[in-house]
């Protein structure tokens, strides 16, 4: 698929433009362009990249300090961000994490709410989560900076704590 | 809160794959955050039973179940003794049309 059309996914994505529900009346709803992004698999990541790096900062002027508003700005952030982890944790983890750690705390913080939400705790996909992503939560956490932070905390120390922890 | 999207007939929705919940910002003020209350009785639904997550999909009949449960109308006789007043009573009315009554009214030749 060329760029362009990625972009225009992405766009779908993030605006959730493209949400598919049984009926009208039905709360239950699902990211179809989601989908349609990670079916496209590595080519999809270096487009997802510039649209974070680009689009998210963008949009966060004049909110440096809530990384909320990004999320109210882009409805469809976290299914973006799960379709990157998604397709990166088959292949490409590492490069994953050379990204991640390239973001400011704002945005850095996004990726990692999204992390807890891509391998949430109750499912067994929690224990799937690459051991690298987990290490970098570790670090994260302990270091100073800000929102992502906190963020990671959350995890490393609530969501994740049974499975970072070695067992007894 | 953000726009409601066309066509969508709810106060809100949940998206099955992350959880994240929206809430259109054309409700009802008083209904507001009782629409906040229901999805996210939804999340907790769906997160005890392990439905969030990429790719989860939910059946016909699971949805209509965790619907069901939101406003206790399954058919059980405990959830309906709950809530009797929301069987509405059925309308009855004995009043002739209008219009019969004017045609009684025209001459009859």
């Amino acid at each position: 698929m060329s760029s362009p059309k990625i972009d225009l996914l992405i766009d779908e994505v993030l605006s959730e433009r493209r949400m598919r529900r049984s009926s009208p009346s039905s709360s239950f709803t699902f990211n179809q362009a989601a989908e349609d992004l990670r079916r496209i698999g590595r080519g999809a990541l270096p487009p997802i990249e510039r649209a974070i790096r680009q689009r998210l900062v963008a949009g966060a002027e004049g909110n440096s300090a809530d990384s909320n508003a990004i999320f109210r700005k882009n409805p469809g952030l976290l299914n973006l961000w799960m379709a990157y982890f998604s397709i990166s944790a088959k292949d490409g983890v590492d490069d994953a994490v050379r990204f991640l750690r390239s973001l400011d705390a704002l945005l850095l913080a996004t990726g990692i709410v999204a992390i807890g939400v891509t391998w949430p705790a109750r499912s067994r996909a929690a224990n799937t989560c690459p051991p690298q992503l987990m290490r970098f939560l570790g670090e994260v956490a302990e270091q100073q900076l800000g929102v992502a932070s906190s963020a990671a905390k959350r995890l490393v120390g609530g969501k994740f704590a049974r499975v970072t922890q070695p067992e007894a | 809160m953000v726009p409601r999207r066309l066509g969508v007939t709810t106060g809100g929705e949940i998206d099955i794959e992350t959880g994240q919940i929206l809430v259109w910002d054309d409700n009802p003020p008083a209904f507001q955050d009782g629409y906040v209350s229901e999805e996210l009785h939804h999340y907790f639904q769906l997160d005890e039973k392990g439905l969030i997550g990429e790719g989860a999909t939910l059946t016909a009949e699971e949805e209509r179940d965790l619907e069901a449960d939101v406003v206790a109308c399954s058919n059980s006789l405990a959830s309906r003794r709950m809530i009797p007043e929301i069987t509405p009573p059925i309308p009855t009315c004995r009043a002739r049309p209008a219009w019969r009554e004017a045609a009684n009214e025209l001459p009859k030749d």
